[in-house]
């Protein structure tokens, strides 16, 4: 379980503080998938900044029940240049005290298909990829709390389709917490057991949208497209 | 064909060059400036010899290590910057200082302090080197981008391994430049200390052609010297080329 008690963040833009969160409680159960929903700028990202502890909130508490383990997946590719993907992934474990780091590398590529990819620079890798190498790094640590910050939002629908499922399945297999952030709603829909949305500027609370009669209607949606291009191709097909 | 290209644009303009050079040599009055038909096969026949490379070896050493203590310590300088970033407030006016101080001046002023010996033309690349590169690297520093650090704070990564694998790969291709920048400036303080006080290097040989007035010693240990800085360049270009494709992002 992660507490937000009564959090407020502001940021400092010309010495002068400019409100964020202002005030936020909220519980996350664990081994649960939640989205954060909402348009851009609203003040997602500032959430997982808090809740990896890159940021600190001016007031109120962040509590976890046990010694959170993070994963976090930014918003920007972040592999660096010089590193090849194996040393990429290395990289956020190499300090730590465990053994067999090496097998760990290879296993969570191998888990994300990057096995044969592994001794190659990022820049040779498509877009992609280089994402998968990115969640591959966070899983790296063995989390209990994966953070993932739009993290397909630049990949064609193909691609993020099949991350979105690699990273379901993941999470599912490890029992992590995932806490998801985007600005697609269809995303939000089919990765998450809940829809938070953000309430407010600054933001005062974090809404639970119930999702899963959505969800069957949008499969049911899918299904009637489907079905139609079924009779489109049909018709297109058929003689004159 | 397209990788000869390059070659033969730069055997033109040697031929160009040269025959510029030529037609000068031919119509200038009393023959002063001896043609490269004159001057080419001198600097063959000094290339062979051991005094070529006694000097050329000299200056080069003068350049060498200038330089390269000129970079560790802006380097070690500039990396202090980052745990403490009011240093760069502190280094501020030595770098103005050191950036408009003449050569020349801190030529004159060494050779009153240090005489003839070893440490003139060292302390003088120290001086003009200095000030430079830790310009280099602090931009080199701020140009890290924040994404990189931010790994390093979510996954607990010790600071020295942050150093060690984001600070300075990234400033790489930064270091790579200011050693090929100051390996020019490098050379024109050595030959001119040379030329000053020393009684070896190749700034010392200029010196006593023109003692001498030979102008077709001048400008052949001139044109010895541009090949070795030509040489070193292309090699120093190749490296710029690689490191900047490899430590350089690559979105």
């Amino acid at each position: 379980m992660i507490s937000l008690s009564h959090v407020t963040f502001a940021y400092e833009q010309n010495h002068a503080p400019v409100p964020v969160i202002r005030n936020l409680s909220f519980r996350f159960r664990p081994n649960r998938i939640y989205c954060l929903f909402g348009p851009s700028g609203v003040g997602k990202t500032t959430i997982l900044h808090l809740l990896s502890r890159y940021y600190t909130p001016s007031r109120g508490t962040i509590r976890f029940d046990k010694q959170p383990v993070i994963g976090y997946v930014l918003q920007n590719d972040t592999l660096l240049p010089w590193k090849t993907v194996s040393e990429n992934v290395q990289f956020v474990i190499d300090h730590k005290d465990i053994i067999n780091k090496t097998d760990i590398v290879k296993d969570n590529l191998t888990l994300l298909n990057l096995k044969e990819k592994a001794h190659i620079f990022p820049r040779q890798l498509s877009g992609g990829e280089r994402q998968k190498v990115n969640i591959a790094r966070a899983l790296a640590v063995n989390p209990n709390l994966l953070l993932l910050d739009e993290p397909f939002s630049h990949l064609d629908e193909a691609s993020s389709m099949i991350i979105r499922n690699d990273t379901l399945r993941m999470a599912r297999t490890k029992r992590m917490t995932v806490i998801y952030v985007t600005h697609n709603p269809l995303e939000a829909i089919y990765m998450a057991d809940e829809v938070l949305v953000p309430q407010g500027s600054p933001i005062t609370a974090l809404k639970t949208i119930p999702i899963r009669q959505t969800r069957k209607n949008i499969v049911h949606l899918y299904d009637l497209r489907f079905r139609a291009e079924k009779i489109i191709r049909l018709l297109i097909q058929r003689p004159e | 064909m397209k990788r000869s290209l390059p070659n033969l644009a730069f055997f033109i303009s040697f031929l160009v060059g040269m025959g510029v050079w030529h037609i000068i040599a031919v119509i200038t009055p009393h023959h002063l400036i001896p043609s490269p038909i004159r001057v080419l096969p001198e600097m063959g026949s000094m290339a062979l010899s051991f005094r070529f490379i006694q000097d050329a070896g000299a200056t080069c050493v003068r350049i060498a290590t200038g330089v390269a203590a000129s970079f560790v310590i802006s380097f070690a300088l500039s990396l202090l910057t980052i745990p403490y970033p009011l240093l760069s407030r502190l280094y501020y006016p030595f770098i103005i200082l050191g950036q408009t101080i003449p050569a020349v001046v801190a030529t004159f002023i060494a050779i009153i302090i240090f005489g003839t010996s070893e440490w003139t033309p060292f302390l003088v690349v120290l001086t003009a080197l200095i000030p430079q590169m830790i310009i280099t690297y602090s931009h080199g520093i701020q140009a890290v981008e924040q994404k990189y650090l931010m790994l390093g704070t979510i996954y607990h990564i010790p600071r020295r391994s942050v150093w060690i694998h984001i600070y300075i790969p990234r400033l790489i291709p930064f270091v790579v430049t200011s050693i090929r920048n100051g390996l020019s400036v490098a050379c024109k303080i050595v030959i001119l200390v040379e030329s000053f006080i020393l009684s070896n290097g190749i700034g010392y040989e200029i010196r006593y052609q023109f003692e001498m007035f030979s102008l077709t010693h001048i400008l052949a240990w001139s044109g010895l010297l541009g090949l070795i800085l030509i040489i070193t360049d292309t090699l120093l270009s190749a490296a710029s080329h690689y490191f900047l494709t490899k430590y350089n992002a690559y979105d």
